[in-house]
């Protein structure tokens, strides 16, 4: 699948604003966050909620048509996408409105907090669903797309509160450890969605898609001399095992080795640093997983447009000698 | 001169607003040599539409991809806008042209044309490519009194032709067809696409719907070869020794049709067996000239009066003559040809060769059709049904453009002889105004004093020598500039045009003045050894320095790779654009079932300051006062369309181009007076006119009397009398006879013309190897190459198509992987690819779908830089490769001096012999480049094109 | 009602009539335009008709095969539930599926959810397009009979192409894919294509293998 930039952006925005908003509210409950840190918190979440918000209209090309985007709730998680990302910017918004403006002590704050959360986390579960729910994609078309978004969501959110709260300070202990514990989660979750990539990719299959089903099986032509990339963006050449591996690399060391690392190091040093370093690096290790989880996708399609892969014997091989004589 | 005219562009012409009102116009597609009837929908002056006429006998309502893609090449941005004139003291090649006026243009032509007639008219050249009105051509050529004119069949397929024409008067293609309404069993030679393509596929899609039988002899197994049932993966050039093992196996398991042989064919007839005298191998005849058989009883009798009696096999003694029945002949040559043999050569295995002439064998000969159809034999015998044999062959140039094409191809005519299905039901049927007599009794006038200045040829230009004294020679030396008819290529009957340029730039065997070219792209992709050829055409006299071919002139719609090298380009139109005729003249679109032929109309406004050809030929045939053309001072014809309806083949003949709706009335056809407004009755026609055989007159034509009577009474045959199949061709051996020095007349002295002529001329069909094979040491050069031709480009690489050009852009080398992982190459690698005239790269594909010694790839999809409007960084230009430039145009070694790579009886050029090794390549990118020219047709930077035949759209 | 296209794999033989007829009939039609994409340079263009070739199997065991593939109006289509705007919708009177690029905000998850590859986009109007079965031909009451079928349908020169209503039992299309075991692609993915295929149907050697054995032993 082609990477589209304002896909990137949306989906990372809306999580780390999803995250930054079950952070706040839960730190809040926790009453160890100031007044000032909350404020802070809560246009952090509405910043990122904007720009993923702005990159996601412009993903529309035909912007005449945009008015008629909520016809379809009762079937597109798209139009539902809408709805509650929309929810969940306007809570936002009354969250900053209320936390600049007005009186923030007592329940209905607190309330609210909840409630703007549980808007991030609908309008997250709701983008999930979308990609969740394709079965032509097939790395996507599986709950651990869900809960790998939702989560990582979560985790670069509450990286986000680095920014704003010294993380290795002993009043947020149990947000930090939660975190660290999160992460962990995040890696094995990352894992097991990796591995559904991989098998997405080993599905393409010629018999059903073509009617052939001898090997070796050869595309000689799409139709065109090219393959249709440019004009059917749902397939993209397939990124190289070398690329693929970097990529996870880079994602584990940015993601896993960058949460855990800034953390436990703001903790044991006490340098500041560490906790503003920490969003930084999640960040970019969401990024990096964002651009490999729309480029590395395996779209059925793709079985029309290129070689099928060749799939090694998953038995155990026996050597030659094995066989017996006559 | 050079006016300062701006070059008009297609964007002005496409600006105009008109009113957007639907009309239909009926005429005669052009993107190939096929010639479906279509009609062209137009929104006010746009084409909206292309589509198939249903109702038209060649594509019954269908179109094919080029067909539809019309609308591209009408609007194509290298369209060439008005007359052009090689910049004065530019060199030629580079594209360096200047607009001029039409009178500048014609007036320089015709003062060049005028001198030429004036001392010599053989130094005039006109040699055109796939052009569809071969008849006015030849006319035009024949009245300016040159002998040099012929079209492109030297290195098209003219081994099919003469092939068929020396066999059974008449041919695949447009003089023959296979019968798949009704055949159970179709064997296709060579074909990956061919010109009565639309046809082709329909006949496929009825024996696929009626589950008849198909069998693909191939290299590579694609298009229509991927519906075969059995796919017969061959070595190029070796299908004639297959063909022999077919006749081996049909023979010795008695699976031929005796009495078809004894009764149409000269099978019985009696062959003079005199080693070392003029007699030998010729027919033995009677005082009348009839040819002489045997019957049962031992009597010789006459084959007319033995009533299809006469023995196909033994040893006869009449006085100090020994006899021997044709067929026995025929048994001799193929016995030596067991499938054992075969095997080795082809790498068809022994026992598919059987199977494979057991099947054809057993479908003939047990399963024959029988249609209650009464008709009447040349020997006045009433049969009261018609016999049909279900077994039908197609083939095309995978037999043809090798240098054993001729001989494979009268193999393969021999086979269909001996399985009874020439002009059967379920066979092979004839195409009108086909069969002919064998061969059709054309010939060029043979004598140097034949063309004399200011006079016509003597005789029509191209046509089919009997014996060496038909030759156009002048002792050893040829007439014509190409060598057609000399004792190097005796039966050209397509002329040579791949030799031309060579021989003029060489001056051998003589220098020449002009050379027109109409629609062939001899600069690139219609010609051999390319860079070398691009060269010739701007060889210079050293003493002098003026260019060795003094003036070339160029007939073209758009600006190709030759333009550059043109001296005056006068630019034609499209086939949108103008009148034309399909006839029976030429290669009409005749079916099976009766003669038809069909005209092309104006749909669209002329482009620009174009012109039809055809109007500029006959203006300049009117300036030149060409006698026809000219009479008593007064031009017969204004134009193209007045010499459709006017012409005719001799005056007062009743026949011409066209051949329905004739007469003062257009109430007659075949024969009749001309009808001034016969265009008319046919646009009112949908465009073509066909004529239904009855029934009893539609099979066994060259034996049913009926028939012969009634192609006579149209002037199709001059006598009614039984066109016998030469199953034994004695004007071949009349060739051999001259190569041994027997002959008594014209025969050459040169031992290795006598070696060529004695070897090859074989009355009975045989397989030698191809000339490539046997010049150089094969293991050097392990593998042949060649090309398969796109089912979405046949015929139309020349038109720069925004829709075309998308389905194919660039063209890897295919190869076996089995071969490649023992050459050590692996997919997608650059590669070598070196025959002994050169190499070039290429990238390689992996495909198992070609036979391991065999490298293929896609024909003429690269394009030389500047030309067709191309941006110069074009896949076409960057990534796609033209393996033309390695072909070699000359025989190897010493022979290359006086021999080009041509078949030594046509002089078909054998392009697919080409030996090649494959091997990495350090380069990777397209290699050789040629230098980019100036284009006159400029690139345009087309970011979006949204085509909407009434202007934008939203 | 459900119309769809049967193309016979036992006639097909690439020649791309299909794929051109319909950008040459569609680029002008109500649907259009079919754009080109520097078509002139390196060219890229709109195709709701694409020929894929392909070839398996060993050497010389090798199938060659043409797929013709544009919208196979599926029964469940894809693409219609996740169209936010309700652009893309399937006819209830036809089966036919269509976009209205009045409404469509080129959003393309249709495009992601279609398992075939058979929708494009196009940048310059911003709104997905695809084959439309020549929705626009076969309402047209101006044309002849002929011509009202989809313009594949009528250029195939091999005549593999069948239009017709799948959910008619005594329709050509239906009985087609009853006789000859047509078949769908990707059915594993649940949209339930109306476009069918027709497999192969490979003609036996009509030579007895004990015949042909003979003959090999005695004679040759």
């Amino acid at each position: 699948m082609r990477p589209a930039p304002q896909l990137l952006v949306l989906t990372v925005g809306q999580g780390i604003a999803g995250g930054l908003a079950v952070s706040l509210a839960a730190l809040w409950s926790m009453g160890v966050l100031s007044h000032a840190d909350a404020v802070w918190l809560v246009l952090l979440a509405l910043l990122t909620a904007a720009m993923g918000g702005v990159a996601s209209f412009f993903h529309m090309h035909h912007m005449a048509a945009a008015r008629y985007i909520l016809r379809r709730l009762k079937t597109s998680w798209l139009s539902r996408e809408a709805l509650t990302t929309g929810l969940f910017g306007g809570a936002l918004a009354v969250a900053a409105a209320w936390s600049l403006f007005g009186h923030t002590a007592g329940w209905p704050y607190l309330w609210w907090l909840w409630l703007t959360a549980a808007a991030g986390l609908l309008a997250m579960w709701v983008t999930a669903m979308l990609y969740a729910t394709i079965p032509a994609v097939l790395s996507w078309h599986t709950p651990v797309t869900v809960i790998s978004l939702l989560s990582l969501g979560l985790l670069s959110g509450a990286s986000w509160v680095g920014l704003v709260l010294p993380l290795g300070d002993h009043r947020y202990r149990v947000f930090a450890v939660a975190v660290m514990v999160f992460t962990v989660f995040v890696l094995g979750i990352k894992a097991l969605h990796w591995r559904h990539f991989a098998e997405a990719h080993g599905r393409l299959r010629a018999e059903t898609g073509t009617g052939l089903p001898f090997a070796p099986y050869r595309l000689q032509d799409t139709g065109t001399t090219k393959p249709p990339y440019r004009m059917q963006p749902q397939v993209w050449p397939a990124i190289p095992v070398r690329v693929r591996n970097l990529f996870y690399g880079l994602i584990v060391l940015f993601v896993g080795a960058g949460s855990l690392g800034c953390l436990l190091l703001a903790r044991l040093t006490g340098v500041e640093l560490f906790s503003v370093i920490l969003p930084g690096m999640v960040s970019v290790g969401v990024v990096l997983e964002r651009w490999l989880f729309f480029a590395d996708a395996t779209h059925s399609s793709r079985v029309f447009f290129v070689d099928e892969p060749r799939q090694p014997s998953r038995l155990k091989l026996s050597p030659r000698a094995r066989v017996p004589a006559k | 001169m050079a006016t300062e005219s701006k070059l008009l562009t297609i964007d002005e012409e496409m600006k105009e607003e008109r009113a957007p009102e639907l009309r239909r116009v009926h005429t005669t597609c052009y993107m190939c040599a096929c010639r479906c009837g279509i009609e062209v929908t137009l929104e006010g002056d746009r084409v909206r539409f292309l589509s198939g006429i249903p109702e038209n006998p060649v594509n019954k309502g269908v179109w094919c991809a080029k067909g539809g893609a019309g609308i591209m090449t009408e609007y194509s941005p290298a369209r060439l806008s008005q007359p052009l004139m090689r910049e004065p003291g530019a060199p030629r090649g580079e594209g360096r042209l200047v607009p001029v006026d039409w009178e500048t243009a014609l007036n320089t032509v015709t003062e060049w044309l005028r001198d030429i007639r004036r001392t010599d008219p053989r130094r005039l050249a006109y040699f055109t490519g796939r052009d569809q009105m071969q008849a006015f051509n030849g006319y035009w050529a024949r009245q300016f009194g040159t002998p040099n004119w012929a079209a492109h069949g030297g290195f098209c397929s003219v081994n099919m032709a003469a092939g068929g024409m020396y066999s059974i008067g008449g041919s695949f293609w447009e003089f023959g067809w296979p019968d798949l309404e009704r055949a159970q069993w179709f064997m296709m030679f060579g074909v990956a696409e061919d010109h009565p393509s639309n046809p082709l596929k329909l006949a496929i899609s009825g024996l696929k719907e009626r589950g008849g039988r198909f069998i693909v002899v191939n290299p590579v197994k694609s298009g229509y070869g991927a519906l075969a049932d059995e796919w017969v993966p061959i070595r190029p050039g070796t299908d004639g020794a297959l063909i022999l093992a077919f006749m081996h196996v049909l023979i010795r398991e008695g699976l031929i049709d005796r009495d078809f042989l004894r009764r149409w064919t000269n099978a019985p007839a009696l062959v003079i067996r005199a080693p070392g005298t003029p007699r030998d191998g010729l027919l033995w005849r009677s005082e009348g000239g009839d040819m002489m058989v045997a019957l049962k009883d031992g009597r010789l009798v006459p084959f007319m009066d033995a009533r299809g009696e006469g023995v196909l096999e033994g040893e006869y003694v009449h006085g100090d003559l020994r006899l021997v029945p044709a067929f026995q002949l025929l048994w001799q040559e193929v016995q030596k040809a067991t499938p054992a043999w075969a095997e080795g050569v082809t790498g068809v295995s022994k026992r598919t060769i059987v199977r494979l002439a057991m099947e054809m064998g057993t479908v003939a000969q047990r399963h024959p059709i029988v249609l209650p159809i009464e008709w009447v034999d040349a020997y006045g015998v009433h049969h009261d049904e018609t016999i049909g044999r279900p077994v039908a062959f197609h083939a095309m140039r995978g037999l043809a453009a090798h240098t054993n094409g001729f001989q494979t191809i009268r193999g393969l005519f021999d086979l269909m002889m001996l399985l009874g299905t020439i002009d059967v039901p379920g066979g092979f049927l004839y195409k009108s105004p086909y069969p002919k007599p064998v061969p059709p009794p054309v010939k060029p006038a043979p004598n140097p004093e034949d063309y004399q200045p200011n006079q016509p040829a003597k005789a029509p230009l191209l046509g089919y020598p009997t014996s060496p004294d038909d030759l156009l020679v002048d002792g050893d030396a040829p007439i014509r500039i190409d060598e057609a008819y000399s004792w190097k290529y005796p039966l050209a009957a397509h002329g040579t045009i791949q030799n031309v340029i060579a021989n003029a730039a060489t001056e051998k065997p003589y220098a020449i003045d002009t050379l027109m070219i109409y629609m062939a792209n001899i600069a690139w992709n219609s010609t051999w050894n390319t860079l070398t050829t691009r060269d010739l055409l701007t060889a210079r006299d050293e003493t002098t320095g003026e260019y060795k071919i003094p003036h070339v002139v160029v007939f073209d719609t758009f600006d190709s790779e030759t333009v550059a090298y043109a001296d005056i380009v006068f630019p034609d139109t499209t086939y949108l654009e103008r009148w034309d005729a399909t006839s029976l003249q030429d290669r009409p679109i005749s079916e099976p079932d009766g003669p038809a032929d069909s005209i092309r109309q104006p749909a669209v406004p002329r482009f620009a300051d174009t012109r039809p050809t055809a109007d500029v030929l006959i203006e300049l045939a009117n300036r030149l006062e060409l006698p026809g053309f000219v009479e008593n001072g007064k031009p017969r014809y204004r134009n193209y369309a007045d010499f459709i309806q006017l012409w005719e083949t001799e005056p007062g003949s009743g026949v011409g181009l066209l051949a329905g709706f004739r007469g003062k009335h257009g109430d007659q056809m075949l024969v009749g007076e001309p009808n001034p407004r016969q265009l008319e009755a046919y646009a009112a026609h949908k465009a073509f006119w066909q004529y239904r055989l009855p029934d009893n007159i539609r099979y066994y034509r060259m034996a049913n009397q009926g028939y012969l009577d009634w192609a006579h009474s149209v002037k199709f045959i001059d006598q009614p009398a039984m066109i016998v199949l030469h199953l034994y061709s004695e004007p071949l051996q009349t060739f051999r006879l001259a190569g041994q020095g027997l002959w008594p007349g014209k025969k050459p002295q040169d031992a290795r013309l006598q070696d060529r002529l004695a070897r090859y001329f074989s009355p009975v069909p045989i397989w030698y190897p191809p000339l490539e094979d046997q010049n150089e040491d094969p293991s050097a050069y392990p593998l042949r190459i060649i090309t398969q031709r796109p089912m979405t480009h046949y015929h139309s690489w020349g038109s720069h198509n925004a829709w075309l050009r998308q389905l194919l852009n660039e063209n890897p080398l295919f190869m076996n992987p089995k071969k490649a992982r023992e050459l050590g190459l692996h997919d997608g690698q650059w590669v070598w690819i070196e025959s002994r005239i050169g190499r070039m790269t290429g990238r390689l594909r992996f495909s198992d779908a070609v036979e391991p010694d065999t490298v293929w790839t896609w024909n003429a999809v690269a394009k030389g830089p500047g030309s067709w409007a191309l941006d110069p960084e074009s896949p076409e230009v960057t990534r796609a490769i033209l393996i033309n430039h390695i072909i070699p145009d000359r025989l190897a070694g010493r022979d290359g001096d006086e021999f080009f790579n041509n078949d030594p009886v046509t002089g078909q050029a054998g392009w697919y012999d080409t030996r090649v090794k494959v091997y990495p390549s350090d380069i990777h990118e397209v290699w050789p480049r040629v230098k980019p020219r100036q284009p006159v047709a400029r690139p345009r930077p087309v970011r979006h094109l949204a085509y909407r035949a009434k202007g934008e759209a939203r | 009602m459900q119309l769809t296209i049967i193309t016979d794999l036992n006639k097909c033989v690439g020649c791309k009539s299909c794929q051109m007829s319909c950008k040459e009939h569609n680029t002008s039609g109500a649907f259009g335009p079919v754009p080109d994409e520097t078509p002139y340079q390196d060219p890229d263009g709109m195709w709701w008709n694409r020929i894929i070739a392909m070839e398996s199997g060993e050497f010389p065991n090798t199938s060659v095969l043409y797929l013709p593939k544009a919208c196979m109006h599926c029964y469940d289509a894809p693409c219609v539930p996740v169209c936010p705007t309700g652009a893309s919708y399937k006819r209830q009177d036809n089966g036919v599926v269509l976009i209205d690029y009045d409404t469509c905000i080129g959003c393309q998850l249709c495009m992601w959810a279609c398992p075939y590859g058979v929708r494009e986009f196009d940048e310059e109007e911003g709104v997905v397009k695809k084959c439309t079965l020549c929705i626009d031909r076969l309402e047209d009451e101006s044309l002849p009979p002929h011509e009202r079928q989809p313009a594949c349908v009528q250029s195939c020169p091999t005549h593999a192409r069948t239009f017709g209503d799948l959910d008619d039992p005594n329709s050509e299309v239906s009985r087609l894919v009853q006789e000859r075991q047509g078949f769908g692609l990707l059915p594993e993915l649940g949209a339930r294509p109306s476009v069918h295929y027709l497999p192969r149907r490979p003609a036996p050697s009509p030579v007895e293998r004990e015949a042909l054995e003979e003959a090999l032993k005695e004679r040759y």
